[in-house]
């Protein structure tokens, strides 16, 4: 939590409503998205007890497994989920287009899947950990439908750790970027109580409208009482299909099942769309598509990696986890860069920190010059006037706005102005006169953001002695081991 | 234990305040909960009163929402169920396997079966274990390997408590460890980290105690391990594996906690009268005679709510009610305290952001929420919002 | 700078213990046949491990040994150059740099020292540069192999970027100083590999011993920054190292002229410079009061402090310097936790005229030596705990700078946070080390450690 946040947060409160930490929408919400709701058993993180899904408001579908618990009901129910979703996810990999910066044929669209919340993206990554590796031949043998869709969901896991990525949106994550309510995080993983305090209804506080909204689970971790609820039912189905698990038998009897889940699955699924079309309304912003590329690029990796039967391994190298961090670290720093930048409420948390510093410019000297290493050098200066005093210190590199993968300013000079604030003069560091430079009279913003891609160093292809480990690791194990039931 | 005179005032006069609230004796859950409390002047009485918060508002709007799913426990006891299999099979596999137990470390003793599930029976599980403990110590060729269900008893802030651990495990002639069930699966080497770790602490607790029995048996305390153990499903199945983790630091913390908790005595001492918890647990009274009550006893004691109760404490949500109504920074976190600091109220905080003259105590903070807002108006205002949203 | 053992100002013991240790790793280093293998050396603050490292360059030489010595930042590359090159007067001295980085001139006017491009190091005797650069130059090929890899401040670099560099030796000496600040990430959750094998972000030196236990490591038993008083508090940060101060106790003086104020604020001040001065410590500990992180009462007393100090005429005399000198604004600095704290600071003692007191945070301050220093506790006014303030390596950074006194600032509110059980915290498999619950003993520790030292108003 910064300045900005704990400021708001108090406007929040008097207003009784949510208060905007963006002027634009900095995630790329696409029209027809494939939108899930997941309901487990209580205690049992790898079961899909019931799957709500859909690309359209009015049209969802439903699947529940009876008791997850089994093996084959769980299979039947996820693979008739599968055979919907990897159908809808892999055709954007069909349409492919040359991008000349990645040097490589990237799809031109890419499939989003949107989910309330993180712990959907969790249940996401168990299941696609628990699908991805099921045997392929043998008595166990899973269909290949059902593995393709533990993979495409490991790889939206994987994925959903890139800052700003698009491909997979938990939308109380979205929320947070967007808005400040009172709430702590904690309470903001309630979608419906972060939906409520954002838009109270008509006559009702944020605070009593979200009190109200937390009562209800959304899953994908029950209610102990709708878990109360269920039990019976899924005894009673037990105890009637006896040890049938074939569709036939089994389908009748689901009925109940479904009638306990229909309206959880509903109100999870009222609460997504009414967040994601509120949210939709604003405008984007225009980085989200820079993002996007580098998003589509990543599924069509992906893609093509499991068209070719590539498997992922289950853990990560030495080598993998370096390089991993690498990209973590420098999606992160770009999303940052580019936000600020794009976004003047955005930047402001940066102004506050003395990284940032904006005012009226009031002079450009463009073509003054100076000595460096003995010849007359064209180093423009502009001076802005802030309204505050300006702690950047002297020699700080900055970028400007309205050029952030352009050429850096240093800070120059700061004097005092009889107004109270300051004249903060910065200096160009090129004398190329492509560079653009701010208008007079404008207002400008230079921060510590620039956006161009940063360099990383090579690493080795084979893992240095030091990190290898004098005796091999065991193969992994099989992820199902002895069936509980 | 033979009660005195002294022990039966306060008992009598910790169940005065309690009344007809519902009851709880401290498991290590309940302590690990009061750990997180320990600021707060209510859950402090509650805990020492043994008054269950968790059922405390049932029946009213601040009902908490903690109830336990059926599945969750069926799991749980699937997964006992998996490893006291055929003689505990699976479990003394992975001891030998990792923790150098040897094919003859296979006496393995259950008192939960052994007993009924009341005071009596917890009385005598704890005899029980401390006689096997003295045979381990001693050397004994027929002391267990494993005990299941091993019960030690402790003082809680003065008054006696019983705590039951899932495994006492030792190899012949090695150190004593404890070890902990658990439902949350391991998989490719991961756990849950929040889960591990409140798990790891709830063993410390039990090491904590096993030494303290230890030592009141004239035995050095160090016969007891520092390494927990945790048994948990491995991947999706129930098939178990074992976790091993130096705890010793978190036993410094259990010490500390323990060490915390106050005296019951003392609080039954200083406590007037007229305090009680009945008038705010009956449900046959209006729910707003309840909360009411509620109220004035959080008034005369004092409470420090924060966001972080909501996830484990059973008054959370009448206590944010409060917060809420007092306009407390407490409300939105401590972090949001940190950064309003001689700021009394977020009504305050948000008039401070639209530069309203500060106070004495505010003069620190009011000039960076007075900026912060100025900025963000500016900024909102240059991106007005007919201009961001499209229409529909 | 050379110790003269016979001088009397250095202990005698102490020395030989340090020498001692230093020549058995290094002999260690050098003498094996056996490839793929490593030496681990610690050694607590200011111990003069980067003449541990040249010495083992020297003695990898004399073998005939290539050598390359990698290091996390440029700085420390540019100062390691001109210590081998100053030390091995007959030695040619490589350096590879970054695309766009240079030697600064009081390295690269030595007469023996090179720069060039990687692919020109090939057949150099030693080689230097930071990690990232000899591990790209590795990667791409333009570096080959050598038969020794040295890597300083160990603790400091992280897995993968000594993954970088592993393949270039089958021998290697990893050199370090496990008290500071840890490797570190700003991404959204740093810990999502801890405890794993394969986890970027543990230190070369955890990397390396958690693959190959049966590796040495070496301790060094001295600090030559720190003297008798300072080591002291110092032990703290240092629980599995023990160690002494080189130099005698009453060698390192301060001296201030004598103080006269007739006002509380600067009574206080002058208390804690007369505190520091003869006990080489001051633990200035200020009302609990709800404060921000940039306290700005905390802000005043520390300005104050730097202020009055300069303004007391203060003159040190050491081993080095036996007569009085001048102490220099540059040789005293101030010490934060956080960058707003440090931009106040900066400002206000810029405005007052010490533009030459350096002021930055222990990030920045790991590895460079003062002989004053004013810091800021990382616990001061917060209303709780949490790792990243409760790291020890933060605390230690700030007082283990100074040759000569610290004057350390807080609350009283700081200690008593310490009162309350820590918040319960998370486990991970794989990894042993409880940063909360340690962090907590450490700060503790040197609470007790200077409560002989505490002033309040």
């Amino acid at each position: 939590m910064n300045q900005l946040d704990a400021a708001l947060a108090a406007r929040s409160f008097r207003a009784g409503r949510g208060v905007r930490s963006a002027s634009l929408r900095h995630r790329r919400l696409a029209p027809n998205p494939l939108a899930l709701v997941f309901w487990q058993l209580g205690g049992e993180p790898f079961s899909a007890a019931a799957i709500g899904y859909g690309h359209k408001r009015q049209n969802l579908r439903m699947v529940v497994a009876g008791d997850p618990r089994n093996r084959d009901l769980a299979f039947a129910a996820l693979l008739k989920f599968a055979g919907w979703f990897n159908q809808r996810f892999e055709v954007a990999a069909g349409y492919r287009e040359w991008i000349q910066e990645e040097g490589t044929e990237v799809s031109s669209n890419a499939p989003q899947v949107i989910v309330a919340n993180e712990a959907s993206v969790e249940m996401i990554g168990r299941l696609g950990r628990r699908l991805a590796y099921l045997p392929t031949d043998g008595p166990k043998a899973a269909p290949p439908e059902l593995i393709r869709l533990g993979q495409h969901f490991l790889f939206l896991h994987r994925h959903s750790r890139v800052a700003g990525q698009q491909l997979v949106v938990p939308l109380t994550d979205f929320l947070s970027q967007h808005w400040v309510t009172p709430q702590s995080a904690f309470e903001q993983q309630s979608l419906g109580a972060f939906n409520s305090y954002i838009a109270p209804p008509a006559g009702s506080s944020g605070f009593h409208a979200a009190a109200e909204s937390e009562r209800d689970s959304l899953g994908p971790v029950p209610s102990g009482d709708d878990d109360q609820k269920l039990e019976p039912l899924v005894d009673r189905f037990n105890l009637r299909r006896g040890q049938a698990t074939d569709a036939v038998t089994v389908t009748p009897l689901l009925i109940p099942i479904e009638n306990h889940y229909r309206p959880l699955i509903q109100h999870t699924w009222t609460q997504v769309w009414d967040c994601r079309d509120r949210e939709a309304s604003w405008l984007e912003a225009p980085s989200v598509e820079r993002r996007w590329q580098s998003d589509r690029k990543a599924y069509t990796q992906h893609i093509d990696w499991t068209a070719k039967n590539g498997r992922t391994r289950t853990r990560q190298t030495a080598r993998q986890a370096a390089v991993r961090l690498r990209t973590l670290e420098d999606a992160k720093a770009r999303l940052q860069a580019e936000e600020a930048c794009d976004d003047p409420v955005k930047m402001i948390p940066y102004i506050l920190q003395n990284k940032a510093v904006q005012g009226r410019v009031v002079r450009i000297e463009a073509d003054r010059r100076e000595r460096i290493n003995g010849r007359m050098l064209r180093r423009p200066l502009v001076t802005l006037l802030s309204p505050d005093a300006c702690l950047v210190p002297r020699g700080k590199e900055l970028w400007w706005t309205g050029s952030p993968d352009g050429r850096s300013y240093l800070i120059h000079d700061v004097q005092p102005d009889p107004s109270g604030g300051c004249l903060v003069t910065l200096k160009l560091t090129t004398g190329s006169t492509a560079t653009p430079l701010p208008a007079a009279k404008s207002q400008a913003c230079f921060s510590v953001h620039t956006t161009t891609k940063a360099w990383f160093a090579n690493l080795p292809p084979t893992e240095p002695w030091s990190h290898r480990p004098p005796v091999g690791e065991p193969p992994p194990a099989p992820i199902e081991g002895e069936n509980p039931l | 234990m033979k009660t005195t005179a002294a022990q039966t005032s306060y008992e009598a006069k910790l169940a005065a305040i309690r009344a007809s609230a519902p009851a709880r004796s401290p498991t290590v859950r309940v302590l690990a909960a009061y750990a997180e409390h320990s600021d707060c002047n209510l859950a402090t009485l509650g805990f020492a009163a043994g008054v269950d918060f968790d059922r405390l508002l049932v029946g009213t709007q601040y009902e908490a929402p903690f109830g336990q799913s059926p599945f969750a426990f069926s799991r749980g006891v699937a997964f006992e169920r998996m490893i006291a299999k055929h003689g505990y099979a699976l479990t003394l596999e992975l001891l030998r396997e990792k923790m150098d137990f040897a094919v003859d470390d296979a006496k393995i003793i259950n008192l939960r079966q052994a007993y009924q599930k009341n005071k009596q029976g917890m009385q005598m599980r704890a005899n029980d274990t401390r006689t096997l403990i003295r045979q381990l110590i001693n050397g004994s060729p027929t002391a267990p390997n494993l005990i299941d269900g091993a019960v030690l008893q402790a003082s809680i802030g003065g008054m006696p408590a019983f705590f039951e651990a899932d495994a006492l495990a030792a190899r012949f002639g090695g150190p004593i460890h404890a070890g902990e069930v658990k439902s949350f699966p391991v998989v490719d080497g991961r756990a849950d980290r929040d889960k591990l770790g409140a798990a790891l602490d709830q063993v410390s607790m039990y090491i904590l105690f096993a030494k303290q029995l230890v030592e009141s048996i004239g035995a050095n305390p160090d016969l007891i391990s520092p390494v927990a153990l945790i048994i948990t499903p491995m991947n999706v199945s129930l098939t178990p594996t074992l976790s091993i983790k130096d705890v010793s630091k978190r036993i410094g913390r259990a010490e500390r906690l323990l060490a915390k908790v106050p005296d019951v005595r003392k609080i039954a001492a200083d406590i007037p009268p007229d305090i009680s918890f009945g008038p705010i647990a009956t449900p046959t009274a209006p729910e707003a005679s309840r909360a009411d009550a509620l109220h004035v006893l959080a008034d005369r004691v004092g409470t420090a709510y924060s966001p972080s109760c909501l996830s484990s404490c059973g008054n959370a949500l009448f206590c944010r009610g409060r917060a809420f109504k007092a306009c407390s920074p407490s409300l939105t976190g401590p972090q949001a305290i940190r950064l309003l600091p001689g700021v009394r109220s977020l009504d305050r905080a948000a008039e401070l952001t639209d530069g309203a003259p500060p106070s004495i105590n505010e003069a620190s903070v009011a000039p960076l929420l007075a900026r912060a807002g100025r900025l963000y108006d500016a900024a909102i205002a240059g991106a007005s919002p007919s201009k961001n949203r499209r229409a529909g | 700078m050379t110790p003269q053992d016979s001088s009397g100002v250095y202990d005698p013991a102490v020395m030989e213990a340090a020498r001692s240790v230093a020549n058995t790793a290094i002999q260690d280093f050098v003498s094996r046949s056996d490839s793929n293998r490593g030496v681990v050396v610690t050694a607590p603050a200011g111990s003069g491990k980067t003449g541990l490292v040249v010495n083992a360059v020297g003695a990898a030489r004399r073998q005939k040994f290539r050598v390359a010595v990698g290091t996390p930042t440029n700085e420390q590359a540019f100062s390691l150059v001109r210590r081998i090159a100053v030390d091995h007067p007959g030695e040619t001295v490589t350096f590879v740099p970054a695309s766009d980085i240079s030697l600064p001139t009081y390295a690269s006017q030595l007469s023996n020292v090179q720069q060039v491009k990687a692919s020109n190091a090939n057949g150099a005797g030693v080689i230097v540069g930071t990690l990232s650069k000899l591990g790209d130059a590795f990667s791409r090929g333009d570096l080959g192999e050598v038969d020794a890899l040295l890597v300083d401040e160990s603790f400091q670099a992280d897995s993968s970027r000594y993954y970088a560099v592993g393949g270039l030796a089958r021998l290697h000496m990893l050199v370090g100083d496990s008290g500071q600040l840890s490797p570190f990430s700003t991404i959204d959750d740093p810990d999502h590999w801890r405890g794993l094998p394969e986890d970027p972000l543990q230190t070369a030196v955890g990397v390396l011993l958690r693959n190959h236990p049966t590796t040495p490591v070496y301790k060094l038993p001295i600090t030559r920054r720190l003297d008798s008083r300072a080591a002291v508090v110092a032990q703290a940060f240092y629980p599995d190292l023990r160690f002494s101060a080189a130099v005698m106790p009453g060698v390192r003086q301060l001296r201030l002229s004598p103080a006269i104020s007739n006002e509380p604020r600067g009574r206080l001040i002058d208390r804690a410079l007369d505190g520091a001065c003869k006990n080489g410590w001051a633990h200035v500990e200020l009302p609990t009061a709800p404060s921000l992180t940039a306290d700005p009462e905390i802000i005043d007393l520390i300005a104050g402090t730097v202020d009055r100090l300069a303004q007391r005429g203060p003159k040190t005399r050491c081993e080095s310097k036996t007569t009085w000198s001048d102490l220099p604004g540059a040789r005293v600095a101030v010490g934060v936790s956080h960058n707003d704290q440090k931009d106040l600071l900066r400002s206000r003692l810029d405005s007052m005229g010490h533009s030459d007191v350096v002021v930055e945070t222990a990030n920045k301050l790991q590895g460079l030596e003062f002989d004053v220093i004013v810091a800021w506790h990382p616990l001061a006014g917060l209303p709780e705990v949490d790792e990243f303030h409760l790291e020890a390596g933060r605390l230690c950074v700030l007082l283990t700078r100074h040759r000569h006194a610290c004057i350390l600032f807080g609350r009283a509110s700081d200690r008593a946070l310490l009162d309350a059980i820590p918040p319960t915290s998370p486990a991970y498999l794989g990894f042993n080390p409880d940063p909360v619950y340690e962090g907590r003993e450490t700060h503790e520790s040197v609470f007790v450690a200077l409560e002989p030292h505490r002033l309040t108003r």
